[in-house]
């Protein structure tokens, strides 16, 4: 049977090479068979606690062999999987389970001390489940039950055969949204699979590669490290977080390991390069680095390649609605060249083109926005029409027929030999370490806090990470930076936390009265 | 001004991360939720600057960046050095 689904990866190399290592964890390895059976079992323990087709299964813990278990046990049983940021805010986590109604939680005993907060009243969390280890002794709230690693071992060992079809959702990833909550971004296998399939071949992944993970679940880099792996029957390492302090030891890491396809954002890439102590012959066995998230840095990434000419080095682009949509094998980068790398033209089956202000086609060397069409395009923003209506727009160059289009909202130009150039957002989301933030979304959180009397939230250029983060606040009493801190660390994830708080008495304004953003960053 | 208490104030009003000066003693874990590759690039830069080091890629490393007091041993053994 050719694979549609995602799990239907992991079953046939579960079939074809069932003790290959599929997932390394630490000192913990789970063959291809172990993670099919595993994932099976979970898959029937979760039906058994009355999981359906079509319901959402959350991930809340930390990346582990036990998460990559839960990730295709939720989808065997016929839900989406939703990764939510283990190291977010509690409110951040409770929030997106209430959004998209998490009926089962797959989680550890690290995260025990955020469950009495996550299973309130109004709570649709019907049962935790933690894949990996014993169920510890704790006090639930409304009894809600829960399933250590022996109620899993406990299960019959074979799929329960939920039929989905590829138009169902595999996963909903959760993004920063400008009004003040993340919004839910619903991926079906098809979109996945759109990209997988492409990747795994562009990349050539075989049986002998080891592909590093170092993305986090919730950020959809992991889509490729998981999955083009099963595709390819590769094994997959978990790269421990505290490593990815370290530029030695993620060098440590990818030699230890013997990584031969690396995929991450390029500010991590960039410290490598600054401080990897990367000599001649290092990273013998990377043989393809592959980035997306942000622009890496010209002078980083031409100094990286000479660091490890033995590699071919792949910019992948693309937002979360449409995972990867565009992608540039990037060549020899000449000494002089400052100018970022183009982000390349469509992947297979997917169609990309920029529109003009007053909606034309943009010729080459117009500038206009992406739009995207085709097998990766989401199916919308969860509980969102309204917002899903704004950017899934009906192709206003399809004829008779008007499929959706994603509208990315980024500015583009196409080069005379069809590789397309980023140039810029048009509106205020901006990215830092790879990740992408809606400064509204920091503003509003600022605003909820009582003795803040106007704020500004800007971006301040940043050659490793892309943007630093600075708050310009007035307060109406003595609340000083760390006060402020505090208070966003409880609302947002640690990443859109601002680096810098400003405090003055007024902020500056435009003739409309509206604050002058601009003035601000010039301050900065 | 003294090592550790240098850094502490960096960390805590300069990184923009959630640690209070209070909650932050000489050997409280830095590597478990206050440092990350971002701050630690920071930290590295204010401390060869504040201190007139300069400080080795594979200096970067957990036994010197672990805590405050591992951070001020660090820092005084290069100045020794």
């Amino acid at each position: 049977m050719r694979p549609y689904l995602l799990h239907h990866l992991l079953h046939a190399s579960a079939g074809s090479h069932p003790e290959a290592p599929a997932v390394v964890d630490g000192e913990r390895t789970l063959s291809y068979a172990d993670l099919e059976r595993r994932s099976n079992q979970l898959a029937q323990l979760l039906r058994e606690q009355g999981v359906r087709r079509g319901d959402r299964v959350g991930l809340y813990l930390e990346k582990s062999a036990a998460s990559v278990v839960g990730i295709y046990g939720a989808m065997k049983a016929g839900a989406a999987y939703v990764p939510i940021d283990p190291r977010a805010p509690v409110a951040r986590a409770s929030y997106i389970a209430g959004n998209c109604g998490i009926r089962a939680l797959v989680t550890a005993g690290e995260k025990a001390g955020t469950w009495a907060q996550l299973l309130h009243g109004e709570s649709p969390i019907e049962a935790l489940v933690l894949p990996g280890e014993d169920a510890p002794d704790a006090d639930i709230p409304r009894r809600v039950p829960v399933f250590g690693r022996e109620a899993v071992d406990g299960q019959p060992a074979e799929p329960p055969g939920v039929p989905v079809v590829d138009q169902d959702l595999a996963y909903i990833l959760y993004t920063s949204g400008s009004t003040g909550d993340p919004k839910g971004v619903m991926l079906s296998h098809r979109n996945a699979m759109t990209f997988v399939e492409w990747a795994a071949d562009l990349v050539a992944v075989r049986p002998e590669d080891r592909l590093s993970s170092h993305a986090p679940l919730h950020f959809d880099l992991s889509i490729f490290d998981l999955f083009a792996a099963a595709l390819g029957g590769a094994s997959v390492h978990l790269v421990p977080p505290e490593t990815s302090v370290f530029p030695v030891e993620v060098v440590r890491f990818i030699e230890g390991h013997g990584i031969t396809v690396w995929y991450s954002v390029p500010s991590i890439l960039s410290m490598l390069t600054l401080r990897g102590g990367l000599g001649p012959g290092a990273l013998p066995t990377l043989r393809t680095v592959v980035f997306a998230g942000e622009v890496f840095p010209t002078k980083y990434l031409r100094e990286l390649m000479r660091l490890v000419p033995h590699a071919e080095f792949l910019n992948l682009y693309g937002p979360t609605e449409t995972n990867v949509c565009t992608w540039y094998r990037v060549p020899d980068i000449p000494e002089d060249q400052t100018e970022p790398i183009p982000i390349g033209r469509a992947i297979d089956n997917l169609e990309v083109f920029a529109v003009t202000d007053d909606g034309r086609l943009a010729s080459p060397g117009e500038v206009g926005e992406l739009h995207v069409r085709g097998g990766g395009v989401m199916q919308g923003y969860w509980g969102d029409p309204e917002r899903t209506s704004r950017v899934l727009i009906a192709n206003p160059f399809g004829g008779e027929v008007r499929d959706p289009v994603y509208r990315t909202g980024d500015l583009v130009r196409e080069d005379e030999d069809g590789n397309y150039r980023f140039l810029g957002r048009r509106d205020s989301q901006i990215k830092s370490r790879g990740y992408r933030i809606e400064l509204g979304e920091i503003e509003a959180a600022l605003n909820g806090h009582p003795s803040i009397v106007e704020c500004a939230v800007v971006a301040v250029p940043d050659e490793l990470i892309t943007n630093r983060i600075e708050a310009y606040v007035v307060v109406r009493d003595g609340v000083d930076a760390a006060h402020l801190i505090r208070f966003c660390s409880e609302r947002l994830p640690s990443y859109m936390i601002p680096q810098r708080f400003r405090f003055s008495d007024t902020l500056p304004k435009t003739s409309t009265g509206k604050i002058d953003r601009q003035a601000l960053r010039a301050r900065s | 001004m003294e090592i550790a208490g240098a850094v502490r104030s960096y960390i805590t009003d300069e990184l923009g991360v959630d640690v209070r000066a209070g909650d932050l003693d000489g050997d409280s874990p830095l590597l478990e939720g206050v440092l990350d590759s971002v701050t630690l690039f920071r930290l590295v830069s204010f401390l060869e600057e504040e201190f007139s080091v300069t400080i080795e890629d594979h200096e970067l490393a957990p036994e010197n960046f672990g805590s405050l007091n591992r951070i001020a041993e660090f820092v005084r053994s290069k100045r020794a050095g």
